[in-house]
């Protein structure tokens, strides 16, 4: 037996008191669950485990550790023991049979399967240690409560946006406060510094969860900042995000605040402007100029040209 | 079985959440690319402590007054920096960039390290070297100062870098890397003091009997630079015009050490400009 049967076999055991919490009422009763596992001459005790299970009958066809590839046959009940045979295909094929009985304080089993041309023998006792409330402790409330542990602490996260946004949303109880989240965020986006700051910090997934909230889409967006840039002066933004827009502005760009985006996007008069206030001028020189910024973009630029050039003869291009 | 897939579900969530965020920040530091080859006889250009471009990074070439970025990192770690320092006939007598120290004056080590980082002063260099030194050999604190730098170079593995002086005049015997320098930079700046002298684009300095001197940072980028918090200049005719930039926005920084670099401002901030334009290309 390999062993992912031996674990499958052992899950199912474990299981089969939560198999058993189908039904569901509002409080159980507390199980401390052990397992042995022979085959081969060898025995192998499990470690006991707690569990809380609904009321229920610890000896029925639903308790039967099993997966859903498996059938279960014969099976009988007699007073307070029942038996059955199981026959499971595919990945996990194996055959057995399998007896249970509920006792005064818990319940009992055992199974004897052939897996590959090996008996193992499985048993498994649950005593019963207390009551618990089912509604709060059963898998499937921890599985809950976890569950909202998590949409509750990712609610500010943008980027987690798929969490509850969507088809196949985890949280999608949680769709309109994390939409209003993402609507406080990035509220302003319109304004070209926070649109720039977000897009550094979010890149696209801010404007992901912005469209899936129905706030637009990034280009809608952009085009109002951008319109916003242009009428502020902001022609740095304009060169980055809107560079379109941008051979409108090269004539009246004001070389002192906008450097950077006359040498990036108005070659001819970076030109004009870098051969008369910057070539052949020290840095330290500058020191008062208003052109300083302006010469420090062009150094820029003939420095990404350099390396440019370097970069298309080669390693050994200009040593 | 519902109950077991809820749990499943949940636990899937949270292990995803654990995941999320976790961008290419683990990506491998890659080896830097010489991207730059012109900007000086030797180079390296790092962001974040991640190497961009470098190019010689290995070579051994003079250092000029970089040398003093460890002169004032022994001194510090030295400690005592209120004590108060005669000024040698050494140090007066120094020769190239000073403050004006005159022999017998008392100045505090704190005063004369800011002195050798800021303005790159060779007298008050050599001052705090002569008295660090003296405690260890009064007969020669100068050589005795030397061996504790090198001594501290091979400490931080600066295996390219050796000292013969303290303050960086040429000698054939001086010698370092971009590399090395670089890692040097970093130490550096791990002392808060070297951190805040570095920045300060003038000092002023008073000697034990009231004389005051100022004098203004030698490292240019400080005035205009957005950003520049230092770090290092230095300029000997063997060496040529030497730089170590340290620049810091957003949250980021770069370092920047050039060797030799005759464009060394303009290419500076050329080079610290372009390395901050990755930031934004790989968050784009």
């Amino acid at each position: 037996m390999t062993p992912f049967h031996l674990r499958n076999v052992v899950a199912a055991a474990l299981c089969c008191a939560t198999i058993a919490a189908v039904a569901a009422p509002d409080s159980g009763d507390r199980y401390r669950v052990t397992t042995k596992m022979q085959m081969a001459g060898m025995s192998m005790p499990g470690k006991p485990v707690e569990v809380c299970t609904a009321h229920a009958k610890p000896v029925s066809e639903q308790a039967i550790p099993k997966d859903k590839d498996c059938d279960v046959q014969n099976f009988r009940i007699d007073g307070s023991k029942a038996s059955y045979h199981i026959v499971c295909t595919g990945k996990n094929a194996m055959t057995g049979d399998g007896e249970m009985e509920t006792l005064a304080d818990g319940y009992r089993g055992s199974m004897k399967a052939q897996v590959q041309g090996q008996q193992i023998t499985m048993s498994y006792e649950g005593q019963r240690i207390g009551g618990c409330d089912y509604a709060s402790e059963s898998p499937e409330a921890m599985g809950k409560a976890m569950t909202a542990q998590a949409c509750e602490a990712q609610l500010g996260s943008i980027p987690a946006y798929s969490m509850y946004v969507g088809p196949k949303a985890a949280c999608p109880t949680y769709k309109e406060k994390f939409c209003a989240n993402v609507s406080r965020t990035m509220g302003q986006a319109e304004d070209p510094a926070h649109f720039a700051e977000a897009d550094r910090t979010f890149a696209g997934i801010a404007w992901q969860a912005v469209e899936a909230c129905g706030g637009g889409s990034r280009a809608t967006i952009l085009a109002k900042t951008c319109a916003r840039a242009e009428s502020g002066g902001n022609l740095d933004f304009v060169g980055d995000f809107c560079p379109d827009l941008a051979p409108r502005h090269c004539a009246d760009a004001d070389p002192n605040r906008s450097g950077r985006f006359l040498v990036q996007h108005c070659a001819d008069r970076a030109r004009t402007l870098a051969a008369q206030q910057c070539e052949g001028r020290g840095y330290t020189a500058m020191q008062s100029s208003p052109y300083r910024a302006f010469c420090g973009s062009y150094a820029t630029e003939r420095l990404r040209a350099r390396g440019s050039e370097a970069g298309s003869k080669g390693p050994n291009g200009s040593r | 079985m519902h109950a077991s897939r809820t749990f499943a579900r949940a636990c899937a969530l949270v292990l995803g959440l654990a995941c999320a965020g976790s961008r290419s920040s683990m990506a491998a530091a890659d080896a830097p690319t010489d991207a730059y080859p012109d900007v000086a006889a030797a180079y390296w250009v790092e962001l974040d402590g991640r190497p961009l471009w470098a190019g010689r990074a290995d070579a051994r070439l003079p250092m000029a007054s970089l040398a003093k970025l460890m002169a004032v990192l022994v001194a510090v770690e030295q400690g005592d920096l209120d004590a108060w320092v005669e000024v040698s006939a050494g140090a007066a007598a120094e020769t190239g960039t000073r403050i004006g120290l005159r022999r017998g004056e008392h100045v505090t080590r704190r005063d004369l390290l800011l002195a050798a980082m800021v303005r790159s002063a060779n007298d008050a260099c050599r001052a705090l070297a002569d008295d660090v030194g003296a405690a260890v050999d009064a007969g020669d604190p100068a050589g005795a100062f030397v061996a504790r730098m090198n001594a501290r170079a091979a400490e931080l593995g600066l295996s390219d870098t050796h000292y013969a002086n303290p303050c960086g005049h040429d000698d054939p015997a001086q010698h370092t890397s971009a590399r090395d320098l670089a890692v040097l930079s970093r130490a550096v700046l791990a002392e808060p003091v070297l951190a805040d002298a570095a920045q300060r684009r003038e000092i002023r300095i008073a000697t034990a009997r009231g004389r005051i001197l100022s004098a203004r940072s030698t490292n240019a980028l400080l005035t205009d630079l957005p950003g520049a918090r230092g770090l290092k200049t230095g300029t000997t005719p063997a060496a040529g015009r030497c730089l170590v930039a340290i620049v810091e926005r957003d949250g980021h920084r770069v370092l920047a050490v050039l060797l030799h670099a005759p464009e060394r401002w303009w290419d500076s901030v050329g080079l610290v400009e372009l390395a901050f334009e990755t930031v934004a290309a790989s968050i784009r």
